[in-house]
């Protein structure tokens, strides 16, 4: 019954975007209506998705159930027939392929995970957009943008084909790019903007070829059948580590568009930028949603990853990398948004780490988790804004403690959360990918992954705990403004910063709730647990864990990780807290003793202004005025050149004809006129001349015949 | 049979000189009273369109030259005025009607002068091009093909920008050295025809062979065997033929194996018709006149140059290169150069358009591209590339028609081009915006609208063939977002700067009116494209068959009962037959 509304949940929300965009302006329709519409279509999506979810569980689960099941249109419908087809690749190259992609959506394990994440997220956050952006000139404008999002994200995680998956890849994109630059006003948003949907096109660019590779190798692109074919090991065979084969071209692929998607290194660039953007925008699509489809697209294909371990250590690598990276340049940002965008490139860094080790789960599991508490501090940080009246520098922040404390307390929960203390939904999501990275046999060097895992989560909860020190604890640094700084044209704000709204808190409340009993679906069988959420997981997988494997726990080893990192966790809190509250001069003394290092932390180690050097001005732009150059001067400068020629040489025989040939002519002229003056004397009219002329002429003839004649 | 009776009531003529006799009527309005011109075009470009609506009865199981009207014209050289259209000339020719309407009425307000001269040359264009692509008989092709460049010369020169002349002389010329190539391949054609059929030492073979070729490429449409079947009786007299499918059943006949036209007459046959459409494409490096004509047109010129017209020359390449010289069209060396072009042009005009400065030559330069992405479509010789690129066509007719009318949107406000006049635009033209925004992401690819369509199925297709080319023609898709982003960043985001663009009026509803449907058929083709791609597939899967025999392991179908007519039956008698 539920199931055969599937084609709704992203069609509701997509109604609803295409209402609002267009009829929102012409009918200058209220806030309160508008935010009816655009909230009552996220809500019936998130009904109906619940509804999906207890219906599958009990009659589908752990196979995936296809619209195409339910009949035509609404349901599937066939999208791009695009023709036969050889295959081009594989043991079945050669073969005749049909090219029919379809339009259906999937609802299987994996992406009844991210339906749930995407609708209930969505939905507080679209409750918390409705207080965020009060009185905002385009109001209409954003919720119709957002809920496109929401139509695209479903899309995205929802659609049983690759080619689907793209759509929403895609789509994602184009409503981050309106969002980002919705303040388009703005140069920040402008350039922000289109950073981000450039940069994404060059992941996409890999996504595209692989997903084109993968249809001419497995001659289909629905899910179902690649994995079933890929997971064949004589159509895909596993390839050695070092290896560099046909899985691991098309993993490599996937994993550049993963990397454009999920702002990972190299091309994380945009993510930090996109914090130019309204922040429930930032909330829902740069922290919860659209920057983990790059960790849901390698669960999707895990299959595909697993055989090449290659791939799968770049996958970690890059991972531990990022988390890294970007934890460390979270360390010295001054903008709360850009230090929980940093935040976010560094979660998802540990999700890209538990791909790498082989645990698709643990990944999405902390995806899940993720999901709620970075939602919540993006959602506080909101919060904080409006407070502050589009205030975002930390440093004219401070001890908002006691002004906002439905804010604090729900913040604090996120913070608990996000450092990995226990029993919050950080701590176990977060230990399970540090544990599977320890005991990994996917990938060599799992005790190194581990270890960077474990700096990471001493960083994070260094930083973390600066952003608390620097926003709610300590004294207050900001000035209570007297003139408008806002976008919107709010009258005179008030004198000190005020607790937001319900609409506001309310939702910070729900995802305070959802951080701390998130991680109860995955507790771990270590702690009495039964890992509830991997085995959900658990049919997606290509290498499937037993129920016995599931639910063992490995005593002591899995006690001590625990601890270590709690520990560690706990430890740089105090000593952040203790150093940012207590022991300014002390910290002051720190930032000397490694200026340059802070330096290159605040300056987000010049990586922007390399890209921008090299790729941007250099590369790009360098070739296309030198194109342009050469467009100009050779390839028209030919066609002007032959042209040109014509005209001369056109004049040239004019000149000619008029110099030469007349001349020539002219010259016979005068020639015939010179001799005709002594033929004119001939002429004399005598008769008795010209019978003189006569007898001389035969006397000469009749000479001239005697002697050369006969 | 709806498609017989349709042709019954000559609905290709209809459709194509239609427009022609719209102009003959405005010759005899009084110049002075513009209002009515303008009006009675606008209606007859309208009135246009409906009998092009009717070609969507064009039998898509059935395949093949339908609608097809057959009539003695020049018999002292074989000349026939010959209609007749395929699946992909029908999507055409709808688009041409369409976009024909959408160039007469965005004429309303910018032309103010010699109105009646302006919407006579419109029209006759129209006929033009639409003989173009209904035309079976290549002489009629070729006097449409050449006819077409008249209006079109002089609605540049004298509608023109600053500097029209310079343009439309360029323009003029360019194309005709193309054509005047293309007419000695066609004769060529023309006189080897008859030789083979007749005066060859292995006639009988070669007719047989033809005459099997001829049934396999018209499968079940009689109409159209007879059509050919008509051309190759004659040409088995020593009677020359200008029939488009008797010339592609010679180029598909083989002889032991071999092709029947020898593979070094038709690699100078394709030079011969390659350097006319090439031009006409545009490919890299016969580009050049393009950007000039394109920025120096008034916005209907543009419109239907980048709309309509660069369509002729990659029809022409599906319907002459590939078909008639199947064996050309795959010589590996061949394939190499046509390869490097197209990528050079997607690359090349995605680089140059990122470094313009005048609204409309990137926009142009944009088409460089995208017919660079066509062509590679084209010559990767699948179905999947060539539906892709017919698919393409269309695609590009649709975005960059809007984006012509986006820029003479602007251009007609405040009379410049230059990007750095405009900027923050959105503020006071949020419409437009947003107009201009569908139309971008139409340009640029992306999913649910129809750019995506086409280019997926073409790098899907050239992938196939060579993983490289599909790499570096991915690469213009990156690009592309490049230049069109940057663009609409540059003229629509931040803040107005300029004081004359405070007060500029968002769209007309004369705007909206032609936006709609462009933006209708945009989604439309990007979520659905099923219905359009059916129109062509037959069509397209049949051409592949003649280039590539056995592509995908399928086989053309021989008509049951095999060849029937082995010997050529004397022309007095088929006349008698065909009830001419």
């Amino acid at each position: 019954m539920f199931l055969k509304l599937v084609w709704l949940i992203p069609a509701l929300p997509l109604l609803s975007a295409a209402i609002l965009g267009i009829f929102g302006r012409p009918l200058r329709w209220s806030e309160r209506t508008i935010s009816w519409i655009a909230c009552g279509s996220v809500f019936l999506s998130l009904v109906i998705t619940a509804g999906v979810f207890v219906q599958y569980r009990a009659a589908h689960w752990p196979e995936p159930y296809l619209t195409s099941e339910a009949g035509g249109f609404p349901h599937s419908f066939v999208w791009v027939p695009g023709g036969d087809a050889e295959l081009s690749l594989g043991p079945r190259a050669g073969q005749r392929a049909t090219f029919r992609a379809e339009w259906s959506y999937q609802v299987d394990p994996l992406s009844m995970v991210m339906m749930v994440v995407v609708t209930l997220v969505g939905f507080l956050i679209h409750v918390f957009a409705i207080g965020y952006m009060r009185g905002d000139g385009g109001f209409y404008r954003f919720f119709a943008e957002l809920n496109l999002f929401m139509f695209m994200m479903l899309t995205l995680v929802m659609g049983s084909n690759f080619l689907m998956l793209f759509v929403g890849w895609e789509g994602v994109g184009l409503c981050s790019y309106l969002l980002i630059g919705y303040w388009f006003h703005r140069a920040d948003a402008k350039a922000a903007s289109m950073k981000a949907f450039i940069v994404n096109r060059i992941g996409d660019f890999g996504f595209l070829l692989a997903m084109i590779a993968v249809f001419s190798l497995f001659g289909t692109l629905q899910f179902t059948e690649v994995m079933r074919l890929a997971a064949d090991e004589a159509y895909l065979p596993t390839e050695a580590f070092g290896m560099f084969g046909m899985a691991s071209w098309i993993a490599l692929g996937l994993f550049i568009g993963a990397t454009g998607k999920s702002a990972q290194i190299p091309l994380y660039v945009w993510l930090p930028d996109a914090m130019a953007g309204p922040t429930p925008v930032s909330a829902l699509i740069h922290a919860a949603t659209m920057v983990t489809a790059g960790v849901y697209m390698l669960t999707r294909t895990n299959v595909i990853f697993m055989k090449s371990p290659t791939m799968m250590f770049v996958v970690a690598v890059i991972g531990a990398a990022t988390l890294i990276l970007a934890a460390v340049i979270a360390f010295a940002q001054t903008d709360i948004k850009k230090v929980l965008a940093y935040s976010t490139i560094s979660q998802l860094g540990y999700m890209f780490l538990a791909c790498g080790v082989g645990a698709f789960t643990a990944g999405i599991f902390h995806l899940f988790t993720h999901a709620f508490f970075k939602a919540l501090l993006f959602l506080g940080a909101g919060s904080i804004i409006i407070a502050l009246h589009h205030k975002q520098d930390m440093r004219e922040m401070g001890g908002l403690k006691s002004y906002m404390p439905v804010t604090y307390w729900t913040f604090v929960i996120a913070w608990l959360a996000i450092c990995g203390i226990f029993p919050l939904a950080g701590f176990v999501s977060k230990d399970e990918i540090l544990w599977r990275a320890f005991t990994t046999e996917v990938i060599p060097g799992g005790r190194w992954f581990w270890f960077i895992g474990l700096v990471g989560v001493a960083l994070t909860a260094f930083y973390m705990t600066r952003l608390m020190a620097l926003t709610f604890w300590g004294s207050p640094r900001f000035v209570p403004s007297t003139q408008a700084h806002g976008l919107s044209d709010e009258p005179a704000p008030h004198e000190e910063p005020r607790e937001s709204p319900k609409v506001m808190t309310l939702p910070l409340i729900a995802l305070a709730v959802g951080t701390a009993v998130a991680g109860f679906v995955g507790w771990p069988p270590a702690l009495g647990g039964s890992h509830r959420f991997e085995r959900w997981l658990n049919p997606v997988l290509y290498r499937r864990a037993t129920n016995a494997e599931a639910m063992a726990h490995h005593g002591a080893t899995e006690y001590i990780l625990m601890v270590v990192s709690t520990l560690l966790a706990a430890m740089v809190m105090a000593a952040a807290y203790h150093l940012y509250i207590h022991r300014k001069q002390t910290l002051q003394a720190i930032v000397e003793a490694i200026r340059p290092l802070y330096i290159a932390s605040a300056r987000k180690f010049w990586v922007d202004e390399f890209y921008e050097s090299v790729f941007v001005r250099g590369l790009t732009l360098g070739f296309s005025r030198v194109f342009w150059r050469t467009d100009t001067r050779v390839v028209d400068g030919a066609v002007n050149g032959s042209a040109w020629f014509t005209r001369f040489s056109s004049r040239l025989s004019g000149w000619s004809d008029l110099f030469i040939v007349d001349m020539i002519v002219n010259a016979i002229g005068f020639g015939l006129r010179v001799f005709s003056v002594a033929f004119r004397a001939a002429q004399t009219g005598f008769t008795q001349n010209y019978a003189l002329v006569i007898t001389f002429g035969l006397l000469i003839a009749t000479a001239a015949y005697f002697i050369w004649g006969s | 049979m709806n498609e017989q009776i349709l042709a019954q009531y000559h609905i290709l003529t209809i459709v194509t000189w239609l427009p022609a006799v719209g102009a003959i009527i405005l010759l005899f309005f009084d110049k002075r009273r513009k209002a009515g011109i303008r009006l009675f075009a606008n209606l007859w470009a309208v009135l246009c369109l409906i009998p092009a609506l009717f070609l969507v009865t064009y039998d898509r199981h059935l395949g093949g030259i339908q609608f097809i009207e057959d009539v003695n014209w020049i018999p002292q050289i074989g000349a026939r005025y010959q209609l007749g259209v395929d699946g992909i000339s029908v999507v055409l020719i709808i688009l041409t009607a369409l976009i024909g309407v959408i160039a007469v009425y965005c004429s309303w307000d910018y032309i103010q002068d010699r109105v009646k001269e302006y919407y006579i040359l419109l029209l006759l264009l129209q006929t033009g091009i639409l003989g173009v692509f209904a035309s079976m008989d290549m002489f009629l092709f070729y006097v449409f093909w050449e006819v077409m460049l008249v209006p079109m010369y002089f609605i540049i020169g004298v509608w023109g920008s600053e500097n029209r002349l310079y343009a439309a002389i360029k323009f003029f010329l360019y194309t005709l050295v193309g054509s005047v190539v293309m007419l000695l391949a066609i004769l060529k054609l023309y006189f080897i025809f008859p030789e083979y059929l007749s005066q060859h030492p292995r006639s009988e073979e070669i007719l047989r062979s033809v005459t099997v070729a001829a049934q396999m490429i018209s499968g079940e449409n009689e109409s159209m065997l007879r059509m050919i079947q008509f051309a190759i009786d004659r040409a088995a007299n020593g009677l020359p033929t200008f029939n488009i499918m008797a010339m592609q059943a010679l180029g598909t006949a083989r002889l032991d194996g071999q092709p029947v036209i020898p593979l070094d007459l038709q690699i100078w046959l394709f030079a011969g018709f390659f350097l006319s459409f090439a031009i006409k494409v545009p490919m890299f490096p016969f580009h050049t006149w393009l950007p000039d004509a394109h920025t120096e047109a008034p916005t209907a010129g543009s419109v239907i140059l980048a709309g309509i017209l660069l369509k002729l020359g990659t029809y022409g390449f599906v319907r002459f290169n590939l078909p008639i010289l199947p064996d050309a069209s795959k010589d590996p060396r061949v394939i190499q150069v046509m390869v490097f072009l197209a990528i050079m042009g997607i690359v090349y005009g995605a680089l140059v358009a990122m470094a313009q400065r005048d609204w409309k030559r990137l926009v142009a330069y944009s088409s460089v591209s995208h017919m660079g992405m066509i062509m590679l479509g084209i010559f990767a010789l699948n179905e999947n590339a060539l539906n892709g690129a017919v698919l393409q066509m269309l695609n590009h007719g649709i975005s960059t028609s809007a984006l012509f009318l986006i820029v003479g949107v602007v251009y007609e406000r405040r009379h410049t081009r230059l990007i750095a006049d405009y900027s923050g635009l959105s503020h006071v033209m949020p419409g437009f915006a947003a107009v201009f925004m569908i139309m971008t992401m139409s340009s640029i690819g992306l999913p649910m609208l129809n750019g995506f369509i086409g280019e997926f199925l073409i790098l899907r297709g050239v992938f196939e063939e060579n993983k490289l080319w599909a790499a570096f023609a991915a690469t213009g898709i990156v690009l592309g977002a490049g230049y069109m982003l940057w663009l609409y960043q540059r003229t629509m985001f931040g803040q107005v700067t300029h004081e004359a663009n405070k007060k500029l009026p968002d769209l007309y509803k004369r705007e909206w009116a032609y936006f709609l449907p462009l933006v209708f058929l945009a989604f439309w083709i990007g979520l659905y494209p099923k219905p359009v791609l059916s129109y062509f597939s037959k069509p397209v899967e049949i051409i592949v068959q003649q280039v590539r025999p056995g592509y995908a392991g399928k086989e053309l179908p021989i008509r049951a009962g095999g060849p029937s007519r082995k010997r050529a039956v004397p022309i007095a008698a088929r006349h008698a037959n065909s009830g001419e």
